[in-house]
């Protein structure tokens, strides 16, 4: 993958707000006066949002499905993500592990699952197989939240936060 | 080529049945002609553009049937135009036909006589184009714009006819298009190929819809911020004009302002702390102290190096001594792969470190952040509430109207920056012809060609016409640069003379006019920059043609008035015609007769026909401007006393106002 991607559309589903649509309804627009206070600013904030969500729902989707139709980002993380990527990864690689082996008892198993997420790319900090894997989160998160909008685009931006918050909070 | 205009007279159209003189031949190049707002100085204006370039099949009906005189219904109206080319006497009548909404001509010269069609010598069609026309005759709305949009630019691009690089691009896209049509290697199927030309066919279309479309957006968007700044300035200024409640909107406006400020804190607050992970969850604190811990507990990241046993791969024979079989490869890999890499131990010790710094920290409450968004968006909603029952409250419709209209000016910005957001959107791999992006469809279009190029073998065709595109390209480049420069240094050699206590000189033209060290004059410095912008853009050293404008001074203040009238009479060797108000004479008229000596046409005309207008009778009766009872209208001729006491809000004698 030399791209982040984004959930752009699923075959035969003309309804489907892709990640796409809902950013550019919430992103931040200097002359419009609900979107004006956005905190939003790159379709990756809401690929992060949703990546959020779909770990701590275990959500994930197969994203060589072909119905799922992607669309390309940003090649690395954006600076508005930078501070944030090392934290999201631990996550990401902490519920692997914990998946497998929650007591983490077998170190040459766990190592062998860091080398294979983990990557070679410092600024990317994971590796290829651990892309798909974060994809597959990430758009499982958002078919978690698009449930949790009801399939509509939110009213305004607390209405959206409102969602994300019920969803990743401690229960 | 020198061309004056000597009169124009008309006949069964919206301005009155009149014939209006302004031979410039005793001396007299500038002429004003003033007439009371609605009297049909813009009809004017627009008669006098229509006698030099054939707008037979430009003009739309509604153009047409908006010139036709509503009160007597004439079915043709008629406008014939004297003018001198060269000291030799022309015709030009304009025939409109409001039945078949069509345009004619005739045409009478010194040679021929009269004949059908517009035809002026050879030597002046070829400068007098839609575009030349209509920026010679203009009105000061023109003036404006160069500072907004592109109207600069695109001034430059059409008067220097840099759009002929474009259209020669268009032909050679044509031409390849023809010849992949014509050919066919077989090295793909016909189906396909077939499927690969109707794609091409349909992002062309979509290509040209969208410049189109891009086209007429930017028009609207820079008209509708030269409305909002009209309306801001009615608004501002009828507020101005109510003191107490002026106070009590700004006090309004500041707090919701503040209210504005708070709000976006807190949406940028809960943003920020969202964007950590391990402070918004107990659950992902925990999975995460929890992964540290383990980690640390199971001594990983171990110093071992992967490279050990890349290296015990290389070497012929193992620790042991025995010879390296590959069974004993296979293992070691295997072993291999459960060892963290040094790439892998590098960011495991970041994240480490990361997580110990962060996890000190306490979890926070997204919750009770969004109860305070929600409390600030309610303070917020509260203080527009109330500025809007004071703006309510302004007794004046004309306020209201400006309010409303505004209100609607914003959203369609708003829907207008959405679509150029969108339309100069990067391509990215997965793009569709449905698309809006320019960019988008200019590379899928490339991608379909190039392998249309390869599939009928015209890929030589196809390279060679990227190589001259990309040559046209610079060369257009280097042109437009090139004119602008020279019109910026002429512009500013100029700017001493014509701003003598505030000089604002031009950085540069793209797209717009960009001032130095500002973002923008006061709407006299600009009309003023825009009036030598244009005087120069149409300097032709071959052709001297007449400048008109209307309402050349409207909302200008004294100083730019003046200097605008100095410009005018020391600087431009054109003859210059202005349709003017009567408010626009003061410090414009009498700087214009000081600096020529009075050789000034000063022409007050107005119709008869309304009610209204026995007020302007008697006013001219006055000034010994007598009325023929046989006509309709009222022209008087350098009566200077007439033209500087007249005056369109008359008050009657048992006015009680």
């Amino acid at each position: 993958m030399n791209r982040f991607q984004y959930l752009k559309t699923i075959k035969d589903n003309d309804k489907f707000l892709g990640m796409e649509i809902l950013t550019k309804h919430i992103e931040f627009k200097k002359n419009n006066p609900t979107t004006m206070f956005s905190p939003i600013n790159d379709i990756m904030d809401i690929f992060y949002l949703s990546l959020l969500v779909g770990l701590k729902h275990d959500k994930k989707i197969d994203i060589n499905d072909t119905n799922y139709i992607r669309g390309d980002m940003t090649p690395n993380w954006t600076d508005n993500l930078s501070e944030t990527k090392d934290i999201l990864i631990a996550l990401y690689v902490s519920h692997i592990i914990e998946k497998k082996d929650k007591n983490y008892s077998d170190k040459s198993e766990i190592q062998k699952i860091l080398n294979q997420k983990l990557g070679k790319n410092p600024t990317r900090s994971i590796s290829d197989e651990g892309m798909i894997d974060i994809h597959s989160y990430a758009f499982g998160g958002y078919l978690e939240i698009l449930k949790n909008l009801n399939n509509k685009l939110p009213n305004d931006l607390l209405a959206f936060f409102s969602v994300i918050n019920n969803l990743i909070k401690d229960h | 080529m020198d061309v004056r205009i000597i009169s124009w007279k008309t006949k069964g159209l919206r301005v009155p049945d009149w014939e209006i003189n302004i031979d410039p031949t005793n001396g007299k190049k500038t002429a004003m002609i003033m007439m009371p707002s609605g009297m049909g100085k813009t009809t004017t204006l627009k008669l006098l553009r229509y006698s030099f370039c054939d707008y037979s099949k430009i003009l739309q009906k509604k153009d047409i049937l908006s010139l036709q005189n509503l009160n007597t219904k004439e079915l043709v109206g008629e406008f014939t135009i004297n003018i001198k080319i060269d000291n030799q006497k022309y015709r030009i009548k304009s025939i409109f036909d409001f039945n078949k909404c069509t345009l004619s001509y005739e045409t009478t010269d010194p040679i021929d006589g009269t004949n059908k069609g517009l035809n002026l010598p050879d030597e002046i069609n070829k400068y007098l184009d839609q575009e030349y026309i209509e920026k010679t005759f203009f009105d000061l709305e023109l003036v404006e714009k160069l500072f907004e949009s592109t109207a600069a630019t695109d001034s430059i691009n059409k008067l220097y006819k840099l759009y002929y690089f474009k259209q020669i691009n268009n032909f050679l896209d044509e031409y390849l298009v023809k010849k992949q049509n014509e050919s066919s290697s077989g090295k793909i199927s016909k189906k396909d190929l077939e499927e690969l030309k109707l794609n091409r066919d349909k992002l062309i279309n979509k290509q040209k819809q969208l410049v189109d479309l891009n086209e007429k957006n930017v028009n609207e968007l820079a008209n509708l911020k030269l409305e909002k700044k009209k309306l801001d300035k009615i608004k501002n200024d009828i507020e101005n004009s109510k003191k107490t409640i002026k106070e009590k909107i700004d006090n309004s406006r500041e707090k919701i302002s503040f209210a504005k400020n708070d709000l976006k804190e807190g949406f940028t607050e809960f943003y920020s702390k969202i964007r950590n992970p391990i402070l918004i969850n107990n659950e992902f604190k925990k999975k995460l102290i929890n992964f540290e811990k383990n980690l640390n507990n199971l001594k990983i990241p171990e110093s071992v190096g992967r490279a050990f046993f890349d290296d015990l791969i290389k070497s012929k024979s193992c620790l042991c001594g025995h010879e390296m079989s590959d069974d004993m490869k296979e293992n070691i890999l295997k072993s291999k792969e459960s060892i963290l890499s040094e790439d892998t131990w590098l960011i495991l010790s970041v994240l480490k470190h990361k997580i110990r710094k962060e996890a000190e920290k306490e979890t926070l409450n997204l919750t009770n952040l969004l109860a305070n968004i929600a409390e600030k968006k309610g303070k917020l909603s509260i203080e527009e509430r109330k500025g809007n029952e004071i703006v309510d409250g302004i007794d004046d419709n004309k306020y209201q109207e400006a309010v409303k209209r505004l209100n609607k000016i914003d959203e369609r910005i708003n829907q207008l920056d959405l679509f150029f957001k969108e339309y100069y959107e990067a391509p990215k791999r997965t793009d569709s012809p449905d698309d809006n992006s320019i960019k988008k469809i200019s590379n899928l279009l490339e991608i379909t060609i190039n392998k249309i190029g390869e599939a009928t073998a015209t890929e030589n065709i196809s390279k060679k016409i990227t190589i001259i595109k990309d040559i046209l390209k610079q060369t257009e480049k280097k042109s437009l640069d090139f004119i602008t420069n020279d019109l910026v240094e002429k512009i500013n050699k100029e700017i001493p003379r014509v701003m003598p206590f505030e000089k604002i000189f031009v950085k540069d033209i793209k797209n717009r006019i960009v001032l130095e060290d500002r973002e923008e004059g006061s709407a006299g410095q600009q009309a003023r920059i825009g009036y030598l912008f244009l005087i120069k853009l149409l300097d032709r050293p071959n052709l001297n043609f007449p400048f008109i404008v209307d309402s050349p001074v409207t909302a200008l203040d004294d100083i730019s008035r003046s200097e605008i009238a100095t410009t005018i009479a020391s600087h431009l060797n054109n003859q210059y015609i202005g349709l003017i108000l009567p408010k626009e004479r003061e410090d414009f008229v009498d700087v214009l007769e000081e600096k020529t000596n009075n050789k000034v046409h000063l022409i007050v005309a107005f119709n008869t026909i309304d009610k209204e207008t026995k007020k302007l009778v008697n006013l001219a009766k006055e000034y010994d401007v007598i009325k023929d009872p046989d006509k309709n209208y009222i022209i008087s001729y350098d009566n200077k006393d007439f033209f500087w006491n007249f005056k369109t809000n008359i008050k009657s004698e048992n006015s009680n106002e």
